[in-house]
């Protein structure tokens, strides 16, 4: 259950180890917090004050990464930059911790545009997490090797005999259908408490909302992280045209991610012209918030509840056959996904071990290049075309835009979605395309707005001038 | 650069472009400036756009965007970058044009160069160059009000234009004195070929010419100086302003001659031909020769068109010879539609390269309002 | 009351207001730092709300509450003709309504929308009719089929296309600007005539023939009465998206008509107005009354910054915003300082964006204007 990076890394360990395997998730992939996150390929160093153990998978995981999923991993490196109110001995105690874990360390030159009084800078491996393309390469791996995505699927039930997990009830446009399953495994991040109550067994979960800021331009080439204790906004992530900075931690009540507060947004603008004192100038794209499952022990300590490590946890629930993951970070996601399989294939008596860690994940899709081409771009902020699109003929807008990346460039989608939902309307019809475009629409205005200042409020202005009074869309 | 991110997308400057009006393989300026610009940071300043030779560099674009991007100063980083990418002898050529104040040391004016000569080297066939008329003379006042900044194009093709500037200036009284004493270029050519590092060096050393001469108030002739002095020299190449008031020697002249002295001037019912130039659009606007004019009670006509295609030394450079007719033409169009009678004996123009250039194509005599200014005082 | 004004802006609102002040004979500078709205816009100006169906319900005389918020509805109806004629001065014929119906136009996308005043190369007409569109492959904002499809869903009337392919010389650069330099040029005319000969064949003679807008930019309608004539047919066009032909060409001819008519149209950012004039970001200052037709968030204005308190850049001043985005684009500037005036998108109180766009810089520019000339009457 769920299409996150932890759903298709465990269905992708089990595939590889002769598992028939199944995902579903009631979005498009990545619709959870997988989609939703701050792109770090952690090296761990940021949590080698706080969490060792995290902080030396983060490190062993990275380097696993580097070498299985290497398309979609950018070797950006990363910096750490202290703040002149951080004591010496705590950047002392910092480079101890990452030695400990062998998270490679070394003093750096300062960086344009850094608050010149942050003048102690120290260089680890940091990199960046290209998402979606990972998460869809994980899907047709999956596929290919006879397994199957089911997205815009919703598990609504599970159905039992003899304590034993047997069928799942699932819901998606065509309608209801069962089937059946010798084990699940409840991945579904956020929701997965809610999962979980459907086989009687809810979990305890907190949820907490981190908010994060996109820049439209690619401020810093690496990644830089604020030498301190982990707190708010205290990490910048280049992401290939783009930067994120982020985050926040405020508990929230539902799992799916709700619009950013704007005085949340504030603290965090506040926050980063203290390490960037000209951020405020930057031009800003969009806010977004991405929402943490987090998972607190009961005080008894079931049997079937095991710490595995203080960042995540695998649940094995009374009836049989059902798992659960909670936590954890992307830059682990196949480490969580070897435990847990390895959990789910002991169940179901399969004994051939991992080979997460030394299979390469299937290639990048043919990326296309812009200057060659002997057709326009649809979308000129991204560079897409009509051959790009043909290429995932048959989705949504919505999924042609996390596929193809149009429309999330610099305008937001202002001069390329009515240019792409035209092409749609000729596989799916006006109707249905126009419908999609207010979707489109709706989804970029919402993270325009919770940062609309600067360009970006000029930006949202010349979109509704565009929309309402250029083109004729419906003013609601 | 300062909102170098700040593209909207809105093609405002696609608009104002006049390369993209008469060039079909150029790419215009969204493209090349602040798309390029995004990709480029990202993918480490890689990938470049041929097409970005045939910019002007007027500026146009930059002065239409509503989001105040760097569109052109843009696209000229991009230039830098593709020029490793272009032809030896295109770049030999372009390190020359880069430093007119050195071409103009030669014993011959650029009029005479031998076409063979200039083929080999990928100069244009179609263009007129400007014969030799250097300065005969340097005021020097031992304390002046005024300094006037003699550029590369008037110190060695503008003699008369110099001259004539100075004399108005001394009718009205004010002692003036040429700046800087030796041959100087502001940079502009350079940074309009898009070498950017030529141009900072060029602009440092006439920047320190200019202070061993300091004036307070500096006037220039030709508009593309006065932007480049004023705005670009303190914005895109790190240095100071040289002077307190920087200002077109036209401007200055409409602002503080005196009632008398236009009444010196009776030129009732005569129509005069007007072009401000593309980058005189950006540097200050519209409207300072329409006054200049209608001050002698003349008639002002502009010429109105957005940039002749002269632009500086680019004319003169083979790859743009279609670029530089077809706009040269639209000049020759819009003339026509004016439909003049009778027809103009004269057409204003500061720079003196956008001068030959007009004069080429409209074959209407073009001066510098200076020199037309005088003529008009000592008739004969 | 003084000669001299300065306007600052140059879109629709900023060159209305200059030119009323030109015809009653005052001083007239424009100041702008970049390009107004025209270039983003056809140029048809509107007075309509939009019902949930998007039907047309548009007649100006259905909303009379909303038009009283800024004149009588025979103000209304004089300003129109002032538009017109205005339009007419520089060389734009307009089409109009008649009494109780609207034009309807459509859209890029296909949708048939209420326009009030539309420019005479826009394809417009009382009751909707079918049509034969012919576009070229590389017109990236109309796809034909997907617009003939949502015009049958809006009209219930048939269209019908030919997609053609482009000419040689396209590439896939090319924007709307390019297209229209090409058939501004003799080779484009004749490629265009010889295409369409070939495209009509088989296509009902009876029925409008449309085009995307990018049917040249000085010669537009010369071209289009030449093609009509030879295909015995109405030829007309349908407006693209940013950067627009229609507003391209108004902005070019009125700024031209307005230099040539005397008026100063300067470059520079105002950063202080004063009861004395405006001081520019270099420092210039222009003497005169000052008028703000700056246009709002959308049209640099107003700025926003990232803490959420909003600027007027042209003085200074703070605006209070409620943080909620719907005030944003009717949020207005300052309104009442003795200092200037205000017109345009900047004196707010108006959604142009729901409400029909121009129709608001039309009515605060008369509005603005009958109290001006109220106010001179008065001195007398
Ligand atoms: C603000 C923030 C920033 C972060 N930044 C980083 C970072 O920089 N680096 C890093 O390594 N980690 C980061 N993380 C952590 C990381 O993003 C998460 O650990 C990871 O994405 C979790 O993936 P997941 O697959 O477990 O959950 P999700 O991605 O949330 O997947 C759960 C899926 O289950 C589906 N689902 C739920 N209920 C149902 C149902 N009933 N039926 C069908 N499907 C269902 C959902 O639609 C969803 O797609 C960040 C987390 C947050 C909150
Ligand atoms: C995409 C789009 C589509 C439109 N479609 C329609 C339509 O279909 N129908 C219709 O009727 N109307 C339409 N409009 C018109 C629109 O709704 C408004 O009527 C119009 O934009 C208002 O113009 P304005 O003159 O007030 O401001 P603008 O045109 O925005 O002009 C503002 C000017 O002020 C200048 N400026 C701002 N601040 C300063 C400063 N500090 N110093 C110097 N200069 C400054 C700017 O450079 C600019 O020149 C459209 C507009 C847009 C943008
Ligand atoms: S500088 Fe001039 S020629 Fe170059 S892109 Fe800008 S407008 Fe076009
Ligand atoms: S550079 Fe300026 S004018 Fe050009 S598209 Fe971007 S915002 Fe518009």
């Amino acid at each position: 259950m769920g299409a996150g990076a932890t759903g298709l890394g465990v269905a992708w360990d089990l595939m590889l180890r002769g598992v028939a395997v199944i995902v579903v998730d009631q979005g498009d992939l990545a619709h959870g917090t997988s989609g939703r996150f701050h792109g770090l390929l952690h090296s761990g160093a940021r949590y080698v004050l706080t969490d060792a153990v995290a902080a030396g998978q983060c490190q062993a995981e990275n380097l696993c990464l580097r070498r299985i999923a290497g398309p979609y991993i950018e070797d950006t490196g990363g910096l750490f930059a202290a703040p002149p109110e951080v004591p010496d001995r705590l950047i002392d105690q910092w480079k101890q911790g990452c030695r400990a874990v062998n998270i490679p360390v070394a003093e750096s030159v300062v960086v344009k545009g850094l608050n010149s009084r942050w003048n102690r800078v120290f260089s680890v491996n940091d990199g960046v997490i290209n998402g979606y393309p990972l998460l869809q390469a994980l899907a047709r791996g999956i596929e290919e090797g006879g397994g199957r995505v089911l997205t815009h699927t919703r598990l609504v039930g599970a159905a039992e005999a003899n304590g034993k997990i047997r069928k799942v009830i699932l819901e998606s446009a065509e309608g209801t259908q069962e089937l059946a399953v010798d084990a699940v495994v409840n991945a579904a991040g956020p929701w997965a408490g809610e999962v979980a109550a459907l086989w009687g067994d809810p979990l305890p979960l907190t949820l907490s909302r981190g908010v994060m800021v996109l820049f439209s331009h690619r401020q810093q080439p690496q990644v830089i992280n604020r030498l301190d204790m982990p707190g708010d906004g205290d990490i910048l992530v280049p992401h290939d045209h783009i930067s994120i900075w982020g985050t926040t931690d405020r508990e929230t009540a539902l799992p799916e991610a709700p619009p950013p507060d704007y005085q949340e947004v504030i603290e965090l603008m506040e926050r980063g012209q203290e390490m960037f004192p000209d951020m405020g100038q930057w031009r800003v794209l969009r806010a977004f918030t991405g929402v943490r499952p987090l998972y607190r022990a009961p005080g008894s300590g079931s049997a079937s509840t095991r710490d595995i490590s203080r960042d995540f946890v695998v649940v094995e629930h009374p009836l049989s056959g059902a798992f659960s993951v909670i936590g954890g970070k992307w830059t682990t996601f196949r480490l969580m996904a070897q435990q847990v399989a390895d959990r789910v294939a002991g169940y179901l008596h399969y004994s051939t071990p991992c080979q997460t860690q030394s299979h390469p994940l299937p290639p990048r899709l043919e990326s296309f290049d812009s200057s060659g081409l002997a057709e326009p771009f649809l979308c000129e902020c991204e560079r897409v075309s009509t051959r790009q699109l043909q290429q995932y003929s048959g989705g949504s807008l919505s999924d042609l835009r996390t596929r193809t990346w149009f429309g999330m460039g610099p305008c937001q989608g202002t001069f390329c979605g009515h240019r792409v939902a035209a092409w749609q309307s000729l596989r799916v019809g006006v109707e249905q395309s126009d419908q999609e475009l207010l979707n489109f629409r709706s989804e970029r205005e919402r993270g325009m707005l919770s940062a609309l200042w600067g360009d970006n409020a000029v930006e949202w202005l010349l979109q509704r001038n565009i929309r309402f009074q250029g083109l004729g869309e419906p003013t609601k | 650069m300062l909102n170098d991110d700040a593209c909207l997308k809105c093609s405002l400057c696609i608009a104002a472009c006049p390369i993209v009006r008469v060039d079909s393989a150029f790419s215009g300026p969204k493209a090349l400036g602040p798309e390029w610009w995004r990709s480029a940071v990202a993918d480490d300043l890689q990938e470049t756009d041929p097409s970005v030779d045939d910019c002007t560099f007027c500026q146009l674009c930059e002065e239409a965007c509503p989001a105040q991007v760097p569109v052109a100063h843009l696209i000229a980083q991009h230039k830098d970058r593709h020029r490793h990418h272009r032809s030896k002898v295109a770049r030999l050529r372009d390190f020359a044009l880069a430093h007119p104040h050195w071409i103009g040391r030669l014993p011959i004016g650029p009029d005479k160069v031998p076409r063979i000569f200039a083929k080999a080297v990928r100069l244009s066939g179609n263009a007129d160059y400007p014969p030799k008329s250097p300065l005969s003379f340097s005021p020097r006042p031992s304390v002046p009000d005024i300094g006037l900044f003699v550029d590369c194009f008037n110190r060695d093709y503008g003699g008369e234009t110099v001259q004539a500037a100075v004399w108005i200036l001394h009718q009205l009284g004010y002692r003036v004195q040429l700046v800087p004493e030796e041959a100087h270029c502001c940079g502009a050519a350079a940074y309009a070929s898009g070498r950017l590092k030529d141009a900072k060096d060029i602009a440092s050393s006439t920047y320190d010419a200019l202070k061993r001469t300091p004036v307070s108030t500096l006037l220039t002739l030709n508009a593309t100086c006065d932007g480049t002095i004023r705005d670009e020299w303190p914005r895109y190449l790190g240095l100071n302003s040289p002077a307190a008031v920087i200002m077109p020697w036209t401007d200055w002249i409409v602002s503080h001659a005196p009632q008398q002295f236009w009444q010196r001037l009776s030129e009732k019912d005569r129509k005069v031909l007007v072009h401000t130039t593309c980058r005189g659009k950006v540097a200050q606007g519209e409207g300072s020769m329409e006054q200049l004019v209608a001050l002698t009670s003349a008639m002002p006509v502009p010429l109105g068109i957005a940039c002749c295609g002269a632009a500086g030394s680019y004319a003169f450079k083979a790859e743009h010879e279609d670029a530089a007719q077809a706009l040269g033409k639209s000049a020759k169009a819009a003339l026509d539609e004016l439909d003049l009678v009778p027809e103009p004996e004269s057409m204003l123009v500061d720079s003196g390269t956008c001068a030959l250039h007009l004069h080429q194509y409209t074959d209407v005599p073009a001066l510098h309002p200076a020199l037309w200014l005088y003529k008009k005082l000592n008739p004969g | 009351m003084r000669r001299e004004w300065v306007v600052v802006g140059k879109g629709p609102s900023g060159l209305l207001s200059a030119s009323l002040l030109l015809s009653a004979g005052y001083d007239v500078t424009i100041v702008a730092h970049g390009q107004g709205s025209f270039p983003l816009w056809s140029g048809t100006l509107d007075f309509y709300s939009v019902d949930q169906q998007l039907r047309p319900v548009a007649h100006p005389g259905d909303h009379r509450d909303l038009l009283s918020r800024y004149l009588s509805y025979d103000q209304w109806l004089s300003g129109w003709d002032t538009w017109r004629q205005i339009l007419a001065s520089i060389g734009v014929e307009t089409q109009v309504d008649a009494m109780g119906a609207n034009l309807l136009s459509p859209t890029v996308t296909g949708v048939l929308y209420p326009r009030y005043v539309v420019p005479g190369w826009q394809y417009a007409c009382p009751v909707p009719e079918p049509v034969t569109v012919v576009s070229w492959h590389g017109i990236v904002d109309l796809d034909l089929e997907s617009w003939a499809a949502r015009y049958q869903l809006s009209s219930g009337l048939e269209a019908e296309i030919r997609y053609r392919p482009a000419p040689p010389s396209w590439s896939p650069r090319w924007t709307a600007l390019h297209w229209a330099g090409f058939f501004d040029t003799e080779v484009g005319m004749a490629w265009l005539e010889h295409d369409l000969d070939e495209a009509a064949v088989g296509t009902n003679a009876q029925y409008p023939l449309l085009l995307p807008q990018v049917i040249g930019i000085r010669g537009t309608e010369k071209i289009l009465n030449r093609l009509s004539l030879a295909l015995g047919r109405t030829v007309k066009e349908i407006p693209l998206v940013a950067p627009a032909l229609g507003g391209i060409r108004i902005q070019e001819r009125w700024q031209r008509f307005l230099v040539r008519q005397g008026v100063r149209l300067l470059t520079g950012e105002v950063i202080l107005v004063n009861n004395d004039g405006v001081k520019l970001a270099d420092g210039r200052m222009l003497a005169g009354r000052t008028v703000l037709a700056t246009g709002g968030v959308l049209g640099g204005g107003l700025r926003v910054n990232w803490d959420h308190t909003v600027v007027n850049t042209a003085t200074g001043e703070a605006v209070l915003w409620s943080g909620n985005p719907e005030d944003l684009p009717v949020l207005s500037i300052g309104g009442d300082s003795s200092s200037y005036d205000v017109v345009g998108r900047s004196s707010g109180n108006w959604n142009g964006d729901v409400h029909g766009g121009a129709g608001q810089t039309l009515a605060s520019v008369l509005k603005w204007w009958y109290s001006l000339q109220q106010e001179v009457s008065l001195a007398k």
